[in-house]
This record gives C-alpha cells, structure tokens and sequence, in this order.
C-alpha cells in the first residue's frame, strides 16, 4: 500500500512537473515579411495580434520594409539562408526564388484544410501563382489595367462613352476624335496617356495575338502582332494623340494631365483611384478594349508564400490561410484590390467598380528574365515613342537583347 | 675590443628590439578596436567583391565560376562600358560647370557688402537637401506637358521642351540637376578660399597697373589652387557615384542614355540577379576613384610648392 501510494505521488508529481513544461513551452515562433506603407501597418499588425491571441501555440512577429529595400533584404536572407517563413512574394521579381525551389508547394496543405476556399480566390492569382502545377502562394490583392475616362470630354466632343466589348478600334477612334475636336484655340487635349512598357504591354500583344515571353521562353512579340500592337500606339504618338510617353513613369504622367483635365482617357492600374479620388476629378472607369485576338489585359497582385526550408510548415501554412482569408483581406488590403472576392464589401465605389474591370484577365508571364526583358522594353521602346527608331528595327533589336537576357537568366 | 663592441651593440640592438616589440604590442592593441571592424566590415566584403567579379551569381544558387567573363563584358562594348562611359561625360559635363558658377558666385558673395549670410545659406541649401527629394522635384519641373519649366516656357511665347526625352536632352536635363546640386558646395569652398586672401596682395597688384583680370589670374587663381583641387577630388569622386539622380529622374534612360555606373551596379545585381557583372562594375568603379585619388596625391605636393 505504501508502496502504491508513493507511486501514485510520484506519478502525480511528474503530471504535474511535465504538465507544468508542457504550459509553459514557448510557443513557436514564425517570421512574416511584408512591404508595407506606414499607414497599412496597423491593421496589419492589428490582424497578426488577433492570430496570435487565437493560437497561443504560434506566435508570429512581422518584419516590415520599405518596397525600395524588401527585395535585397530578401536576397541577403537567401544568401545568408534565414528567409522569413512567410513572406510577400511577386513572381515578376521573385522569379529567381520560384525557380530556384526556395518556396513551399502548398497543394498538400490545401488539399487538408477545408476551410481555405480557393473558388473565391482570384482566378488570375491562383495561375499567377502556379509553376509546373504545383501551386506556391496565394494572393492577397490583384492588379490590371483599366481605362480611366473623362466623361466630360467624351461628351463636349460628342463621342459615345465606352462600354463593354469596344474594340481597340473604336477605343483609337474615340482617343483620335476627342484630341482632334477639342485641341484648338491654344489648348491641347490629348486622347490617351499612360502607354505603359512594363507587363501591361503583355495583354496587349495578347489582344493582338501573341505574348511577351512564349512557351519556348524566348522573347515572343517580334511578329506581325506584336509590331501590330507597338505600331497602334506609336501611331497614336506621332499624330499626337497621345503624348511621348516618360519612360520613367508613364502611369504619373498619364495621371497629372488627367487631373489638369486636359486628358480624355489614361491607362491605369489600381492606384490611380486612390490618385484620382484623392484629387477629386470626375471620372469613369472602363474595361480595356477587345482586340483583333480578344481581351487585351494581364493581371498580377502580391501573394504571400512559405520558404521551402522552414522547420514549421504547418504552423506557417496556419498563418497563412489566416491572412489570406477574405474577412482579414478585406481589413488589410486598404489600398487595392483583395484578391478574394468575398473581401470586397469595403471597397469604395470606384474601387469596386475597377475590381470588376479587371476580372477575368490572363495571368502574366513572369519566367526568370522577365523584368530585364520589361527593362529592355523601356529602354529599346522610347526610341519608337520619340521617333527616332521605326517599330521593325526596334522589334528585332529588342528580340535580340531579350532573348539574351532571357538566355542568361535561365542559365543562372 | 672588437667583441667587447660586438656584445655591446648586441645588447642594445636586443633592448631596442624588446622595446619596440612592447611598442608595437601598443600599438597593435589601440589599434584592435578599428582594425577589427575594418577587416569585417571593408577589407573582407572588398575582397569578396573582387572575388565575385569571376564567378556568375544570383544570390540564390551556388555561384558559377566564369573566369574573365565579366571583365570581358566590362571592356567589350556593353551597357557596362557603356556606363563607364556615361559616367565620365557626366563629370566632363558638371565638373567645370559647377566649379565655374561656385567660383562666380563665391566671388559676388565675397564683395556684396550685405546680406552675404543670407545669400550663402540659399546657395548652400542644395548641399543638406536630399538628392532624391531634389531629383522628384527636377522631375516634376522637367516634365513635358505638365512640368513648371516648359509652363515657364509657354509664358513667354516658347514652345515646350522635352527634356527627357531625346537622349542628348535627357543628359543635359540630369547635367542641369546635378550641377545645381553640386555648385553650393564649390561656392563655400571658394569662397572660404577667398577671404584667406590677404588683400594686400591684390592691392599690390593694383598698384603695379594690373587689370581685374591679371589679378584675378595672376593673383586669386593660383591662391585657390588648393580648393580648386580639393573640389576637383571631391567633385569628381561623388559624380562617379552617380545613382539617386538617374534612378529618379531617367531610370537610365532614354536607352541607355544617362546609365550611369552606379545605376548599372543596381540593376545589375539586385533587378537583374547578376551580381558578377554587378561587382565587376563595382570593381571599375574603386579603378577609376583609385586614379582620382592618385592624381590628388600627385598634385598636392605640387600646389604645397605654390
């Protein structure tokens, strides 16, 4: 008997003791690096403080940088092998870690949460976010190019306002017409503004019949579509529809001669409704025009996504699903696009009406190379814009040195 | 005798080498907290650098060894050399213009009987302005339809200018930008030059019948050699750093018109992921300051001699 009951103590004393370890383990820590302005800080840290409340097994501390810095911060990461778990990711920059097997392939941890509900993901994203069918993030807001127009001008120039199905077409005559009629008298009014040479350029060639970079990974558009879809803006160019675009930031300059009213419609992804909201200009926004080969536009958005080498996978697809889900996005993502659907409810009219703009659009292509080949692209196009090359010679000098980048990228 | 001196100067050359080795020991220690950081933070990533100029490198893989490649890409026509290239001609272009307005203006200063505070505070502000706040700036004046210039323009009867747009236009724009930010500094040198002066001399002169112009070269000139130099180094060696200015108002463009090594360091290495063309411009880069720093020496002791 005696001997039981000290067993039974001792039994009790070792519950007791481990129980106690067990209390008190530290929970496990997680790292999730984002790139965020000061203002989307708070409720960021706001949602992550909720997730940690919720799961006092994880504790999950966030490491912020400006966009200007997150990518070297996370080459040095790499190079020094201490990528965060979690962290913001574009393909278009991060090419090299997609390629490279540093990401987590989420498809197993999907396939075991039932309540991650991707049918109300954006489609684009989930594509965006795929490489040889193994899905690496998901995404946490989305992007595409609308047309922002001036009804006012539309109107003072008698031309039909865009609708739906216009074709690219009638979206160069309305331009053309507008800029014809209402420049006179010393004042200039331009028809279009904001041609952009980065990857919206890719949905464009689509809606003329081609892409950017092909399946073959070579530079794909020194065709007679993509020298089509250069000669339809450059064009508009030379008969001064549209002005020289800055090869620094066409998008600003788009938006300033829009906001003096001097512009009819400008080329614009989701910050120009907080641009143009902020400035208090009346405008409407239209889906980009149908070409000869369908609807031009591309999209792409942030993503966020695990390191392959983290030694807390399910902790870190946990969190993951958490900030992605539609009730945080629809809380954190204060400045574009959720790329959930059910995240829309707080989008401010014209916000909403561009996240309807931009649906359905083609994932952009964003292989390692890439963004050297979007960089050529500025730099070989700006000679068609001003003039002093014409579109075949640029073509074949940009397929040159694309195909180059291309070539040394993938050899990297 | 002969080994009685030999001893001798054996133990005194023995003693001077025990103190010495105290002395250094010393030496070496007071040193240590310097030397340290030094080696980590300098010499070891220099050397690293240098290393990486032979091998092709992501970040993300095992960097690939290629042998001289990067420096033949350097030497053979490239955007790297053509960089290089970009370069120099920025400070063939800003040197003069900024040493020559600094000194013309430090001179005005130096004879303004009022205000000289106030004026010298205005020339100065570019110098403790950020470059790329001054760059966004720059770029917002510059732009064709919108910008204050060309509006400037218009008031006027002119027509706008595109400024960077044509390559030529676009280096002249960042040359204009640069040479306003670099001419503050060139004209508080100047103008400290200047009030070293003992105006005895130029009285002296004066009363030898020579001209503004013979005291001024004669005179003044070789008086300032020394902040001349001082500038010229200085000068010389920021505009080789050339990065904010570009990125912000060209991103290097027309082309590659106003690439400029800095800006190919940059988007070599952390756009394009190809560090070892990154670091073999880096490496060009420390050759050319290298040069400067080397001709400083040189024409040091000369203007010591003046």
């Amino acid at each position: 008997m005696q001997l039981s009951t000290l067993a039974r103590a001792a039994a009790a004393a070792l519950a007791l003791a481990f129980g106690g370890v067990a209390a008190e383990a530290a929970p496990v820590e997680l790292t999730f690096a984002n790139a965020l302005s000061l203002p989307q800080v708070e409720p960021y840290q706001k949602a992550i403080d909720e997730f940690n409340a919720a799961n006092p097994d994880i504790h999950v501390t966030m490491l912020n940088a400006p966009w200007s810095e997150y990518w070297q911060q996370r080459q040095v990461d790499t190079a020094s092998g201490k990528l965060p778990d979690v962290w913001l990711f574009v393909p278009g920059f991060g090419a090299q870690w997609l390629y490279g097997d540093q990401l987590l392939p989420l498809d197993d941890y999907i396939a075991k949460d039932p309540g991650i509900n991707l049918p109300d993901a954006n489609q684009t994203m989930l594509k965006y976010m795929t490489l040889n069918g193994k899905l690496y993030g998901i995404g946490y807001d989305f992007n595409g190019v609308a047309i922002f127009y001036n009804p006012a001008l539309f109107e003072e120039a008698g031309v039909p306002l865009p609708k739906d199905g216009w074709t690219t077409d009638d979206f160069a005559n309305a331009a053309k017409t507008i800029s014809t009629k209402l420049s006179k008298d010393g004042r200039k009014v331009w028809g279009l503004a904001g041609i952009g040479t980065d990857w919206v350029l890719d949905g464009w060639y689509r809606a003329f019949g081609t892409t950017m970079i092909g399946a073959d990974g070579k530079y794909d558009a020194n065709n007679d579509a993509g020298r089509a879809t250069i000669q339809f803006f450059a064009d508009m160019v030379k008969d001064g529809v549209a002005p020289i675009p800055d090869q620094k930031d066409s998008s600003g300059q788009a938006q300033s001669l829009f906001i003096s009213g001097n512009l009819a419609m400008a080329l614009g992804v989701g910050h120009t409704v907080t641009i143009l909201d902020d400035a208090g200009v009346d405008y409407n926004i239209a889906r980009l025009p149908v070409g000869p080969a369908g609807q031009a536009g591309v999209g792409l958005g942030g993503s966020y996504v695990i390191s392959a080498a983290t030694p807390h996978k399910d902790e870190a697809f946990k969190f993951l699903s958490y900030i992605t889900s539609g009730p945080v996005l629809a809380k954190v993502v204060t400045t574009g696009v959720p790329a959930r659907e059910s995240a829309w409810s707080n989008l401010s009219e014209h916000m909403a009406d561009f996240a309807k703009k931009i649906q359905g659009f083609a994932a952009f292509n964003a292989p390692k190379g890439s963004f050297q080949v979007m960089d050529l692209q500025n730099q070989v196009l700006s000679g068609v814009w001003n003039g002093s090359v014409d579109v075949p010679t640029a073509m074949n000098d940009l397929t040159q040195k694309a195909d180059a980048a291309l070539a040394a990228a993938a050899g990297n | 005798m002969s080994v009685l001196a030999a001893e001798n100067a054996s133990e005194r050359r023995s003693g001077f080498f025990a103190r010495m080795s105290r002395e250094e020991a010393a030496a070496w220690l007071f040193l240590v907290p310097s030397l340290i950081p030094f080696v980590i933070f300098t010499l070891i990533p220099a050397v690293a650098t240098f290393v990486l100029t032979f091998y092709q490198w992501d970040f993300i893989g095992a960097p690939r060894y290629v042998g001289l490649k990067n420096w033949i890409d350097l030497f053979s026509g490239g955007v790297a050399g053509y960089s290089v290239m970009v370069t120099l001609l920025f400070a063939a272009i800003t040197l003069p213009c900024s040493l020559g307005l600094g000194l013309a203006l430090a001179m005005a200063l130096d004879r303004m009987p009022f205000g000289k505070i106030v004026f010298r505070s205005i020339f100065f502000m570019p110098i403790v302005t950020s470059l790329v706040a001054i760059s966004f700036v720059f770029q917002n004046m510059f732009a064709t339809e919108t910008g204050l210039i060309n509006y400037g323009l218009r008031l006027v009867g002119l027509g706008p200018v595109a400024w960077l747009t044509y390559p030529g236009m676009a280096i002249v724009s960042v040359s204009i930008m640069m040479v306003w930010s670099m001419t503050g500094l060139a004209m508080l040198i100047y103008l400290a030059g200047l009030q070293q002066i003992d105006r005895a001399l130029l009285e002296a002169a004066a009363l030898d019948g020579a001209s503004p112009w013979q005291s001024f070269f004669h005179v003044v000139r070789p008086l300032l050699a020394r902040s001349t130099l001082f500038l010229v180094v200085t000068q010389t060696i920021s505009v080789l750093q050339t990065f904010e200015a570009v990125y912000v108002l060209t991103n290097g463009g027309p082309g590659q018109a106003t690439t400029t090594i800095g800006l190919f360091i940059y988007k070599s290495s952390f756009r394009n992921f190809d560090v070892g063309s990154g670091t073999t411009a880096s490496m060009a880069l420390f050759g050319l300051m290298l040069l400067v720093t080397i001709f400083q020496l040189r024409m040091q002791k000369r203007v010591l001699n003046v």
